[in-house]
């Protein structure tokens, strides 16, 4: 066996671990960094969240304004039939 | 250029819309009501209104095709439980106003009786376009007053909402032409 040999042989020898290392690992595998997916997921859903009660609150003031406008314009065609049966009847009298 | 356009409009509803709540003595007879309707329809909200107008509903569809033109809608009704709420002096202070440069009376029906029936169709005009349309309808329990702003045209208006009346632009014909006879007899 030549030197390089006796080398190999050091360096691929089985070694036991040093005192605690099983613990170290379990320990640093348990001590996980803050999921960032979970963050951005939560985010997210605020955000979405936010845009729903916004574009629900638009709906709503748009449904207003339109049972506003079909209101206005039930009266004004209300209003003008009176002129309307007003101005005939004035001609009927006539 | 388009700013100071968009300005130049909105400054022109706002300064109708305050014009219309001159109209009226709202403050003042609204207490004695039993019932109000009170319709605030700026450009922005017609504008919103009127992207909420089914185009499958033949009625919905027709109005805004109509309403192409128009920049505001104000409405004011006023009911009371008893004749004699509101004064007639109120009715003519609506008149008068619509009596200014650029008004022009359409319909006028007044009530030989104390306190019958009285109403009006009232339109602005810069000449080519109508600018605005007023109708008052002072009824003995009820005072309605309706402000339409921006260009809608005598057929349009004919059209509007589910409404179809054909005998309006005849019966202003038949008045001006009474009118006309009228002021010939005068002089």
């Amino acid at each position: 066996m030549n030197d390089f040999e006796q080398e190999l042989r050091n360096a691929l020898e089985r070694k036991q671990p040093s005192a605690g290392f099983a613990e170290r690992v379990i320990a640093r595998s348990q001590r996980r960094s803050p999921d960032w997916r979970l963050w951005l997921g939560a985010v997210a859903a605020v955000l979405l969240m936010g845009v729903g009660v916004s574009h629900y609150h638009e709906r709503q003031e748009a449904m207003r304004a339109k049972r506003q406008l079909l209101q206005a314009l039930e009266i004004t065609e209300e209003k003008l039939a009176l002129v309307e049966r007003k101005l005939s009847e004035g001609r009927l009298q006539q | 250029m388009i700013r100071s356009a968009i300005l130049i409009l909105t400054l022109g509803c706002c300064a109708a819309a305050q014009e219309f709540q001159n109209l009226i003595p709202w403050e003042q007879l609204q207490p004695k009501a039993i019932e109000t309707v009170e319709v605030n329809l700026d450009g922005n909200l017609l504008a919103i209104a009127k992207k909420f107008l089914s185009a499958s509903d033949p009625e919905e569809a027709e109005a805004k095709k109509v309403l192409d033109g128009v920049r505001g809608i104000y409405v004011r009704v006023l009911k009371f439980r008893k004749e004699g709420e509101y004064s007639m002096a109120d009715v003519e202070k609506l008149r008068t106003s619509v009596k200014a440069p650029g008004w022009q009376r359409v319909v006028d029906v007044r009530s030989s009786e104390g306190r019958g029936d009285n109403a009006g169709v009232y339109m602005k005009s810069d000449g080519n376009q109508i600018q605005g349309l007023v109708v008052l309808a002072a009824e003995p329990r009820e005072l309605t007053v309706v402000n339409v702003v921006g260009n809608i045209n005598p057929e349009q208006i004919r059209k509007l909402g589910k409404f179809g009346i054909p005998g309006l632009s005849e019966a202003a014909k038949v008045t001006r032409k009474a009118e006309g006879q009228k002021a010939k007899e005068d002089e």
